[in-house]
């Protein structure tokens, strides 16, 4: 269990970012750095649940991680519209920011957030034309909604859940747009698994 | 509440129903005799490409080959501790226990996913994978 000391720091930490304006953090951000505070009042030993979060978090990383690899591998392609390029390095730019407040958060609860990979494995022999790109993209994001949706009942603790569930909604309408831009349904189903 | 879940169990019984049933694709009959339905475990497998791959590791380790393969045995995916120390084969059993509730049956497993409740889903899924041997031609 956490003392009250480190709970009223955090408190005053979120009191801090929320009520300065001088630091421009996502609700995500907030939310998760503020569910620090009842990481540890979780129903299974402090030490097993912050393991399982810090775990569960650093896949998550790693998955973003990925992604902002493919984004960068499309953006440098010389495949895409000038138009598709705009949306894909802003879909990249909120990869990145998923990684830097999951990243935060797992140093906040005492772990080490994973880094990207030097390299990493892509189908680029298969990349010849924008749709490739894009194809490749939405598959990539349609996995990761799967990948937070499958998360997302393990967190404990209901605010880690909260902001994993947002970035799940960032993923999704990632997800949609690329579908949309493939000339696909963009939301094929009422449900999602 | 109830009503909710009862009304989500059933949607998702139908959706198992339908896409056995009634969609198309690869049908192939096991020595068991059993008709599988691969299209079906392959559409369930979308659900794994946000962190894994057939021939390849991504954010979890390639999937080709995973019937008979000690659990965390498999070279140049860096598995947590308890994974690499296991003694557990993957079969269809054991694959089957593990999808139902990683974490309970390998609290160690960096796989974040809380399973799938439906056997039958399960099953379909476990399926399609079972079909990713050396043979095949996605794992060549």
């Amino acid at each position: 269990m956490k003392n009250d000391t480190t709970i009223n720091t955090a408190l005053e930490r979120r009191g801090f970012l929320t009520s300065t304006g001088k630091l421009v953090l996502s609700g995500t951000a907030i939310a998760l750095m503020g569910g620090i505070n009842t990481a540890c009042a979780g129903k299974k030993t402090y030490s097993d649940q912050l393991a399982q979060d810090v775990r569960i978090l650093n896949t998550a990383i790693a998955a973003e991680h990925e992604a902002v690899a493919a984004y960068q591998l499309g953006a440098e392609s010389g495949l895409l519209s000038a138009g598709i390029l705009k949306v894909a390095v802003k879909f990249q730019g909120h990869h990145k920011e998923h990684i830097d407040v999951l990243a935060n958060t797992v140093r906040k609860l005492g772990g080490d957030a994973v880094d990207a990979k030097r390299s990493y494995n892509f189908p680029v022999s298969k990349l010849k034309k924008q749709s490739d790109v894009l194809s490749f993209a939405a598959g990539l994001e349609r996995g990761a909604v799967s990948a937070y949706a499958g998360a997302i009942p393990l967190f404990d603790n209901s605010d880690l859940a909260k902001a994993a569930a947002s970035i799940l909604a960032d993923e999704a309408m990632h997800w949609a747009i690329l579908r949309q831009a493939l000339n696909l349904d963009p939301v094929p189903a009422a449900f999602f698994s | 509440m109830k009503i909710i879940c009862q009304f989500i169990a059933l949607v998702t019984l139908l959706s198992g129903s339908q896409s056995n049933v009634f969609s198309g694709g690869e049908t192939k009959k096991y020595n068991s005799g059993n008709n599988v339905n691969i299209a079906a475990g392959k559409d369930i497998y979308v659900q794994c490409i946000g962190c894994h791959s057939l021939t390849y590791h991504r954010t979890g380790p390639k999937h080709c080959g995973l019937i008979g393969r000690k659990v965390g045995g498999v070279s140049g995916f860096e598995f947590t501790p308890e994974m690499k120390n296991s003694t557990i084969i993957w079969s269809r059993e054991t694959l089957n226990q593990f999808l139902k509730d990683p974490l309970e049956m390998i609290p160690g497993t960096s796989m974040g996913f809380s399973g799938i409740d439906s056997e039958f889903k399960r099953k379909q899924l476990i399926d399609y994978i079972a079909t990713l041997t050396t043979e095949n031609i996605l794992c060549r």
